[in-house]
């Protein structure tokens, strides 16, 4: 798994595709903080939906970035498509806890915060960041070029979960049901917990971060298990 | 004759053992159907070519084997659990990546160490005259450059099965000749090839057994060597030679393949598959040295159903498969 991880990180960064969505994450969260003082709370929580924005748009670079001709050589060299698969998830998972680690610090570094973090709420903006940042790559999944040929198509579709995903509250109180909260993807119940965190019970936080876990397992399992399933062309 | 009749043949002749069984394998890409009850047995030791027009199903066929590729129906039945598969794919595309740098890593990956993996690239290449554009991003590869890129992948470690697509697209004369040469070698160390190919000499260098495919479907399978020679040839039995001058006989040129007789067979009979043009004098010393001809039969060649007319399959009848 390490060389298949290796090699994709190789490939990835020689491809520059990552250019875009980190240097998008990047510039957003910088000018975030281009103001100081910030509560620091509510500017983890603004900054945990940038990730989510930035995890969509790399996820999708990222599993787009290799040929298709190229990918088959790749599975067969993993010996397994299911181990692919899960190399290119956990690579994913491995630069999306990168930029959580430089997006929690660097306000604590730089002193952009009015008030001292605290190891409690840093850990608490770790978290969050990124569960929404795998949020973010689970939504991509089902987006990339083998699932949805045309790349606008892809673009549009994304765009739309992200707004629909960032508006849920709404969103759930506009459409009638009981379930429609639980099948948006969960970005604004984490963000709302974060917000609040300060005076919301660890329960109650908690509990949204497993929902979002919860919602993240089922994406990437249903994936896993499809994509293993599915036909790897030299063309799409 | 049926694949299990030469599968049993095969087996008997040597330690050719079976990797994967393709029975009736039909693949639909929507409702377009791309194969057709494709059957195929893969043993190691073994070289089979598949030929036919472009779009008749070898890539398909091709990937199918690899496991990219799931089949609509029929059956697959893989005989070794962990079959180690080396794969090159058709039209490989110029990566980013610095050529030495993408084959350490495919190397890794498929299972080298690091030390060994430096090795083998090294070796494979200077054996493709690689070696000054190592460090050189494949981006701007030439077309015969990246398909030397793409063989050497496939060739890192010594799979039980290899599965090239049109392996000497973009090659020049001397890397076909590299190429074929290292297949040969692979091959006689026990590893199974299965590639498309376009050119008869590849065929008639490698391949042990050849599937023509038209539209999906296998209009042909020639098994043996001799029926796929592209130059006339014949096959000659003669026996009464004397033992003195069997040496001399088999020393002479033109001849192609000496049939040996089986472990314990009586008789003695020699048989060989002959150059057509050489086959006069053969028959001349055999019968001046004393032997006598028991029969003389043409095989291969364009005029008797040789490879060449195969390679451009004209619309079966049916599309029955012999």
């Amino acid at each position: 798994m390490r060389a298949l991880m290796v090699y994709l990180l190789r490939s990835y960064t020689a491809s520059q595709r990552y250019f875009g969505p980190v240097a998008g994450t990047i510039i957003a969260v910088l000018i975030l903080y281009s103001y100081t003082p910030n509560p620091v709370m509510n500017s983890y929580a603004a900054t945990a939906i940038i990730l989510f924005a930035g995890s969509a748009w790399m996820g999708l670079s990222f599993l787009n970035h290799e040929h298709p001709v190229q990918r088959q050589v790749t599975i067969v060299q993993a010996k397994s498509k299911w181990r692919y698969n899960l190399g290119t998830l956990l690579t994913l998972v491995l630069f999306i806890m990168l930029l959580d680690l430089l997006i929690v610090i660097y306000p604590v570094l730089t002193g952009h915060f009015d008030e001292p973090a605290g190891l409690y709420r840093m850990t608490l903006a770790f978290a969050g960041h990124f569960l929404l940042g795998l949020l973010g790559m689970a939504v991509s999944l089902y987006l990339q070029a083998s699932w949805v040929p045309k790349t606008s198509y892809a673009a549009g579709l994304l765009l739309t979960v992200l707004i629909i995903s960032i508006g849920a509250n709404k969103m759930s109180a506009l459409i009638p049901g009981p379930f429609v909260h639980l099948l948006l993807p969960p970005a604004a119940p984490v963000m709302d917990v974060l917000m609040n965190a300060d005076s919301l019970p660890l329960m109650r936080v908690m509990g949204a971060f497993l929902h979002a876990l919860v919602y993240i397992m089922l994406l990437t399992g249903f994936y896993l298990y499809r994509s293993s399933r599915m036909d790897d062309r030299k063309s799409l | 004759m049926t694949l299990a009749g030469i599968s049993t043949q095969r087996r008997a002749e040597g330690n050719a053992s079976p990797l994967i069984e393709l029975t009736r394998a039909t693949k639909f890409y929507g409702r377009r159907p791309v194969l057709s009850e494709v059957s195929l047995l893969v043993e190691s030791g073994t070289a089979t070519a598949l030929i036919g027009r472009n779009g008749s199903g070898k890539s398909t066929l091709l990937s199918i084997l690899a496991g990219l590729t799931k089949i609509s129906s029929g059956t697959l039945v893989r005989y070794e659990r962990r079959l180690t598969v080396g794969y090159a794919p058709e039209a490989f595309p110029g990566l980013k990546l610095p050529a030495e740098q993408y084959l350490l890593c495919m190397g890794k990956l498929a299972g080298l160490t690091s030390a060994a993996a430096e090795a083998r690239v090294t070796e494979l290449l200077e054996v493709f005259h690689l070696e000054e554009f190592r460090r050189q991003s494949m981006a701007g590869f030439s077309k015969g450059m990246l398909q030397k890129v793409n063989l050497i992948q496939s060739l890192l470690t010594q799979p039980q099965l290899l599965l090239l697509d049109e392996p000497m697209s973009g090659l020049d004369l001397p890397a076909q000749h590299t190429v074929i040469r290292l297949l040969q070698e692979l091959k006689r160390r026990g590893t199974a090839l299965v590639f498309s190919i376009h050119e008869p000499e590849t065929v008639e260098a490698l391949a042990d057994n050849v599937h023509v495919l038209q539209a999906g479907r296998t209009v042909k399978i020639i098994y043996g060597q001799e029926n796929m020679r592209v130059a006339p040839a014949a096959y000659i039995v003669c026996n009464n030679i004397p033992e003195q001058c069997k040496e001399d006989i088999l020393a002479m040129p033109g001849i192609i393949f000496i049939h040996n007789e089986p472990e314990g067979a009586s008789g003695d009979d020699l048989k060989v598959t002959i150059e057509a043009a050489a086959a006069d004098s053969y028959l001349l010393r055999v019968l001046t040295a004393g032997g006598s001809v028991v029969s003389v039969e043409p095989c291969g060649g364009l005029s008797t159903g040789g490879l060449e007319q195969w390679m451009d399959p004209k619309p079966a009848k049916g599309g029955a498969a012999e």
